[in-house]
This record gives structure tokens, C-alpha cells and sequence, in this order.
């Protein structure tokens, strides 16, 4: 019973990575996304 | 498109959070690992999105070398993008499913080994692509990936050829493997959502590669125009 509930510490963290990565992975999307419309704003504006 | 673009993130939310009940509760315990093995509802639909982005990678770096198109640039690179993330689900799940399993962290078997290279082939594209400068550097890109692509059938067959610490094969693996139907249905499940996710990732991405193009492109003509009117 104990080596189980040990062993979901594994099974949450490999969830928490997937999880995390793909966040990640949106947020950088999301901040270039951001950044080139800056760029493009800024190149309009000159 | 926004409207379909829309519709599809709405699907891909309700298929990732089916997919997660399947995997957390709805699937049965395996008899053996217990409850670690729901891992693997992550681990492998990932490892099969990032095959298929690498195939995506390859044909549109094919593409790219035949006609020079910057839409198959720009899919070649969103496509590698999206499937390293992927292949790096697959390379940190792993090890934490084999600490309990096997004892150990990381072994250098054929498949593991041959994963690690393969994340590092692709990562190494990435590094090109973002790094490098000059007009040659989406031909480079585009020879890397097709070569790169290489290892994707090694990794596939890496359990098949070799004697490995890593489980045996869940199709066509021959006798005693396999898969009891109800965690197929969890595997498929997530499957689905992660291909969803991966369209809607590998969209964004491939839009944002056009634009950054096209703002590269209007800041050397502006540069240009700048050039000429203090020339004059």
C-alpha cells in the first residue's frame, strides 16, 4: 500500500511535466505573437 | 478561419480533459505497476505525435528543396518546433515511470539511446534555424531534417532489433503483449487530444514563421528605402 501511494508521486509529477511543458510551450507562442506585433507597429510607425 | 480556428481549440480542451479521465480513472489498473503505468496514456500518444511531426518535418523539407516554397519553410520548422516539445514529454515521462519500474532512472539501451539522439537531431535543427544567419540557411535546414528523419524508423524498430531494458512492442509485438482493450480506448483518446493539440500549436506556429518572413523581408526593404533617400 505504501510502495503504491509512493509510486503516484511519479505517476503526478510525469503529469505535472507534461503539463508544464505544453504551458510553456503556449506561453512562447503567445509572447512572440505579442513581440511581432510590436515589430510591425514599430516598422509602420517609421 | 479565426471562427475554425476557434471550434478546434474548444474540441481540443474537451478531448484533453476526456483523455485525462481515461488515463486517471477510467482505464483500469494495471495488475503489476498499479497506478504508474497511467504514465504511459501520455508517454506513448506523445512519442507517436512527435513521430508524425517529424514526418510532417521531413516531407515538407522535401517539398522546400524541390520548389523553394516558403509555406513548406515554414511547416518544416513549426512542425520541428511542436515535435520537440513532444519528444521531450517523451524523454522526461519515461524516466520518471522506469525510477519505480525499474530502479533506475536511465539505462543506454537502443531505444532510449536512439530517442535521445533523435531529440538532439532535432534540436540541433532548431539551433540552425534560430542561431545561423544567411540565405542558405533553410537549405541546411531542410538537408538536416531529411536526414534527421533517418532515426524516426531506428527509434520505432530500436525494441523490435535489439534486446532492450525498454517494455516490448504494444502492436505487433507477438505473443504475451499487447494491450487490454479498455487502455486502448485511453490510449486513443489521448492520442486524439494530442493531435488535436499539436494541429493547433503547429498552425499558430507555421502563421507566426510566414509573418516573421514577411516583417523580415518589409525591414530590409525599409532599410533599403533608408539607404537610397540618404544616398540622394
Amino acid at each position: 500500500m505504501n510502495g503504491a501511494a509512493n509510486n503516484n508521486v511519479y505517476l503526478y509529477a510525469a503529469y505535472i511535466v507534461v503539463w508544464t511543458v505544453h504551458v510553456i510551450y503556449a506561453l512562447s507562442l503567445v509572447s512572440r505573437n505579442k513581440r511581432m506585433k510590436r515589430e510591425s507597429r514599430e516598422l509602420s510607425r517609421h | 478561419m479565426k471562427n475554425l480556428f476557434n471550434i478546434l481549440v474548444v474540441l481540443t480542451l474537451v478531448l484533453l480533459g476526456y483523455g485525462f479521465a481515461q488515463a486517471m480513472y477510467i482505464a483500469p489498473t494495471e495488475a503489476t505497476m498499479g497506478d504508474v503505468q497511467r504514465i504511459f496514456y501520455y508517454h506513448l500518444p506523445s512519442a507517436w505525435v512527435a513521430f508524425l511531426l517529424f514526418f510532417v518535418n521531413f516531407l515538407a523539407s522535401t517539398w522546400y528543396l524541390i520548389r523553394r516554397s516558403n509555406g513548406a519553410d515554414a511547416l518544416a520548422l513549426a512542425s520541428a518546433e511542436v515535435g520537440v516539445s513532444f519528444c521531450t514529454i517523451v524523454l522526461l515521462t519515461g524516466p520518471i515511470w522506469a525510477r519505480p519500474i525499474w530502479g533506475i532512472w536511465w539505462t543506454w539501451d537502443a531505444r532510449l539511446t536512439s530517442t535521445l539522439v533523435l531529440w538532439l537531431i532535432y534540436v540541433s535543427y532548431l539551433v540552425l534555424r534560430n542561431y545561423a544567419t544567411g540565405g542558405q540557411v533553410p537549405v541546411l535546414a531542410a538537408a538536416l531534417g531529411i536526414f534527421g528523419f533517418v532515426d524516426v524508423p531506428i527509434v520505432y524498430m530500436a525494441i523490435r532489433w535489439f534486446r532492450t531494458q525498454h517494455p516490448q512492442p504494444v502492436i505487433g509485438g507477438g505473443q504475451g503483449s499487447g494491450l487490454h482493450p479498455a487502455m486502448w480506448v485511453a490510449v486513443l483518446w489521448n492520442l486524439a487530444a494530442f493531435v488535436m493539440l499539436a494541429v493547433l500549436f503547429v498552425w499558430t506556429r507555421y502563421k507566426q514563421a510566414l509573418a516573421e518572413k514577411a516583417l523580415e523581408e518589409a525591414h530590409a526593404q525599409a532599410s533599403l528605402d533608408y539607404e537610397t533617400e540618404d544616398a540622394q
